[in-house]
């Protein structure tokens, strides 16, 4: 019963009026209703708990006890009691009213709560039916994406397919007609078989984003697998031949299955390829089809490397190749086995590689004879695209291309060409063949040994190439000092721009993406050609340019020489004339008027005499002296023993009256101009002679000593000896430690000595302590000239 | 001596004063004709020029210093192996000069002799001397 909304206060005074609306009711017709005293108050107290609650039933049921005990209970208007059972009947009446609040109190939480919970039952509906919309809708978009990407499949497929037919389809129609030159035909061969491995890979590729779309559907077929086995087998015959492979091939003569056979050759096809590429030459490869039970067991079996333990389930993986990495020795996108396992995995078999009993793999593939229950079969099985067949037999197959002659100029620059593909060497060779001469290389290591002997002017290569690597031929070359100038252009098709970035750091020069235009391969290469050309003609013209100077300087140097040649001999020639006419003419005088002569006179005569005489010393010592710096230095042997035993007789001869004892050690061989040793033995021994004067017993000795790396020949002697304080002025010219009537002398001897021995590249050194005598030694090294400018810098006075 | 003559060819005029004095102190002063240049010397000895008039008397010796004015001493020696008329003709190089090539070359060009004048005169009087003793009296000539 729907109770109109009360405001909440109204309906509990409402309850509680209900009585004594029960107590109007029943004071006006108590006599009708006399002696039952609670009948109207029994509805009463019922409707108002009904409409109050709990405490307005309470409260009436109170009022109503009340109101009844005074007005109706006998005696009327009053609280006492006739009968005490009527104390029963007043229990009995307010039991039964708070039975009455308590029930309806229970009622009406009752109804609060399946009002909630229908409330709530509702709630949920509504998002019930709001997820279900939203379910439709993406269930509706899910439909359209899958039509989408059905046609997407159905476009792209299309898309590329087409254009690649569209290039096939003329290429072979034009190498069928028979009027083709050599050259064109080798290049619309290249154009042919580059087209069609573009085909596969592209097939390759839309088949296995169509399995991982769940797209790809299995078509069985009823079908003879023997025949089909042995029909894809057939087609690697030729390669077999030509590679010298033994080929087997073990089937039933008939094997009805339920397949599909577009995939089951396809699975076919890649599993014997891979065998194919792997297997060296003089190889193996064994395929056996067989029953057991419900199913037909294929097995591929070669005598190849073999696929290592830890790679026999990876290499199903998509895009898996046990040598993957650029240096790899067989290229390919790493599909074929993957496609291979997801046609095994649709029609519900079982594909696996383990090792063949004496080396190489084995591979298996088991299908079930029969297609699953319920499922429809085609009516005519699927055939593969006769394309997709001859393509794969034919990238196993070295293609032997030989480029045609080229016509560059003998002397045009030298290029290395560097690539593994043989047809991309070709086109490349053929391109810049018309203006460089080429020589090519097929992999890193070749490349490397061929750059290392032929010093090209410039390497084309590319990056990923089996043995060694485009990059690591680049380092390796790199090392090598003659081959840091030589240019290096990459073809890189990688887009690693980390590997970009490797590469020009290594020193690469230039790097060209995959797919170039001939124009752009020409204009490169020809430019690092161009910059190299003109940076080595700088260097040989600067070369040039150098020689030009240095021989203009020794021009220069030998004029000045030359000069100081006239020089030196129109003073010695000039100077002396007239020296000897003052000293001639002093003796003339002497001796034809000496008689006549006075007082001093002659005294005055010898004087000229004696000045003229140490002018013409002076003179002879000065010429010497440039003499020893001027013309070519002889390297003779000198036997200084002898020498000096000569040049001491000498002495010797002059003052027949000095007494001077002398030891000569008697091997003493040195290397030096004559000439010039001659002078310097005679100054050295001449001072020893001339400073020995005033000694008792006077000793020259000449002997040799070894010093750290230096011989040494000495001379000493035990005269008069000189303070090494002043040994600076030693071999200064004219400066002297002696006076002039100590000793005579004009102080150039040593001057002249130090200047032979540093032209030989020399040392020499004088120890002395007064009264004890001196020793000068000097060295003559072999080579001679050697320590020349180190002697401007040094003393080498103070020994 | 029977007419034998010195040709002395010098241009420095003390050193011919010198050596004349010398010449004259062992008495062959007479024997001795002075040119004082190249040219003079090869006028004097192929009769031409001032000494067209010249008897004929070849000298002995040819006493030449190198360094003279207009033609060098061994230019003249040069001309006078040249020529056939003095081809053979005694020569004695008499220079101050004590380089070696002028000594080389001296003897390359045909000089008979080659003596460094001293720069003690008593030395180079007693050079002289002894080369006139030599060349005239000692060595016999080509001509008689």
């Amino acid at each position: 019963m729907k109770l109109k909304p009360f405001p909440g206060l109204l309906r509990p005074l409402l309850a509680m009026l209900l009585p004594f609306v029960a107590f109007a009711l029943q004071s006006m017709f108590w006599a009708a209703i006399k002696p039952f005293a609670w009948f109207l108050f029994f509805p009463a107290v019922f409707f108002s708990s009904w409409v109050g609650g709990l405490y307005s039933g309470l409260g009436a049921t109170l009022i109503a006890t009340l109101l009844a005990w005074w007005f109706f209970i006998p005696p009327e208007h009053s609280f006492a009691l006739e009968n005490p059972f009527t104390l029963g009947s007043i229990g009995l009446f307010m039991g039964m009213g708070i039975l009455f609040a308590y029930s309806h109190e229970r009622i009406k939480k009752a109804n609060q709560r399946t009002a909630e919970a229908l409330a709530a039952a509702r709630a949920a509906n509504d998002q019930l039916q709001d997820a279900n919309a939203r379910i439709t809708q993406l269930y509706e978009k899910t439909l359209e994406l899958d039509q989408l990407k059905t046609q997407l499949f159905a476009n792209v497929s299309h898309e590329l397919r087409t254009p690649l037919a569209l290039i096939l389809g003329p290429v072979n129609k034009r190498l069928a007609a028979g009027d083709l030159g050599a050259e064109e035909r080798r290049d619309l061969e290249v154009v042919d078989r580059n087209a069609r491995l573009l085909y596969r890979h592209v097939s390759d590729l839309l088949d296995v984003a169509k399995i991982e779309a769940g797209q790809m559907q299995v078509q069985y077929a009823q079908t003879d697998l023997a025949h089909l086995t042995r029909f894809v087998a057939s087609h690697f015959e030729v390669l077999a031949g030509e590679k010298g492979i033994r080929y087997t091939v073990d089937a039933p003569d008939t094997l009805p299955a339920q397949v599909d056979t577009e995939k089951c050759q396809r699975i076919l096809l890649n599993i014997l390829s891979n065998a194919f590429k792997f297997t060296p030459t003089d190889g193996m490869v064994a395929l056996i089809l067989k029953t057991a039970d419900d199913s037909a067991i294929l097995q591929v079996r070669d005598n190849g490397p073999g696929i290592p333990a830890a790679m026999r389930t990876a290499v199903f993986e998509r895009f898996r190749q046990v040598e993957g990495g650029a240096e790899r020795r067989f290229g390919g996108t790493g599909l074929g086995l993957a496609i291979v396992k997801e046609f095994v995995d649709l029609h519900g078999g079982t594909v696996e590689v383990e090792e063949a009993p004496g080396g190489g793999a084995l591979f298996t593939v088991t299908l079930s004879l029969s297609a699953p229950a319920g499922v429809e079969l085609q009516a005519t099985p699927s055939a593969l695209a006769g394309e997709i067949d001859r393509q794969v037999v034919e990238e196993l197959r070295e293609s032997h291309n030989p480029a045609a002659p080229q016509s560059a100029a003998a002397d045009a620059p030298l290029v290395l060409v560097v690539e593994d593909n043989p047809d991309m060497n070709t086109f490349i060779t053929e391109t810049l063949g018309r203006h460089y001469r080429i020589i090519t290389a097929f992999d890193g290591q070749e490349g490397l040994s061929k750059a290392l002997a032929v010093r090209p002017d410039l390497i084309l290569s590319d990056v990923m190439m089996p043995r060694m690597s485009g990059d690591q031929m680049v380092a390796a070359l790199r090392r090598h000092a003659k081959m840091a100038d030589v240019p290096i252009v990459m073809l890189t098709a990688k887009a690693d721009e980390e590997l970009r970035v490797k590469l020009l750091q290594d020193g690469v020069q230039d790097y060209i993406n995959k797919p170039f235009a001939v124009e752009e391969l020409l204009a490169r290469v020809g430019g690092l050609v161009a910059e190299r050309k003109r940076t080595l003609d700088k260097l040989l013209r600067l070369n040039a340019d150098l020689e030009r100077r240095v021989e203009e300087r020794t021009a220069e140097l030998k004029a000045a020489n030359q000069e100081l040649e006239s020089f030196a001999y129109a003073v010695s020639h000039d100077l002396r004339a007239p020296l000897r006419a003052m000293h001639g003419f002093s003796q003339a005088l002497v001796e034809d008027y000496g008689e006549r002569l006075e007082g001093d006179a002659r005294e005055f005569l010898e004087q000229i005499t004696i000045a003229s005489r140490k002018m013409g010393e002076l003179i002879d010592g000065l010429l010497t002296l440039s003499r020893s710096t001027r013309g070519e230095l002889r390297h003779d042997w000198v036997d200084l023993a002898a020498l000096s035993e000569r040049l001491l007789a000498e002495l010797s001869a002059a003052e027949p009256t000095r007494q001077v004892a002398w030891h000569i050690e008697p091997t003493l061989a040195a290397r030096g101009d004559a000439c010039m040793i001659e002078v310097v033995m005679r100054n050295l021994l001449g001072n020893a002679w001339k400073y020995t004067t005033h000694v008792n017993e006077p000793t020259v000795r000449v002997f040799a000593k070894q010093e750290g790396r230096d011989y040494f020949f000495c001379v000493a002697d035990n005269g008069a000896g000189f303070d090494m304080t002043h040994a600076a002025r030693l071999f200064q010219p004219f400066q002297r430690l002696h006076r002039q009537d100590e000793f005579p002398g004009i102080g150039i001897g040593l001057a002249t000595v130090q200047r032979i021995i540093h032209r030989h590249g020399g040392l020499i050194k004088g120890t002395a302590a007064p009264g004890q005598g001196a020793t000068f030694c000097f060295s003559l090294p072999r080579e001679g000239g050697a320590r020349e400018e180190k002697h401007e810098r040094q003393d080498d006075s103070l020994g | 001596m029977k007419d034998k003559t010195i040709l002395l060819v010098e241009d420095n005029p003390q050193d011919e004063m010198l050596i004349l004095r010398a010449l004259r102190k062992i008495n062959l002063i007479n024997a001795v004709d002075v040119a004082r240049d190249g040219q003079q010397a090869l006028d004097y000895l192929f009769r031409e020029g001032e000494f067209a008039e010249r008897t004929p008397a070849e000298p002995t010796v040819v006493l030449l210093d190198i360094g003279l004015p207009r033609l060098s001493g061994l230019e003249v020696l040069e001309q006078l192996r040249a020529d056939p008329r003095t081809r053979l003709l005694p020569v004695v190089i008499l220079t101050s000069s004590d380089e070696e090539r002028d000594r080389l070359k001296s003897y390359e060009n045909g000089a008979n002799s080659f003596v460094r004048k001293p720069l003690e005169f008593s030395e180079f009087a007693e050079t002289v001397a002894r080369l006139g003793i030599y060349w005239l009296a000692t060595n016999e000539p080509p001509q008689v």
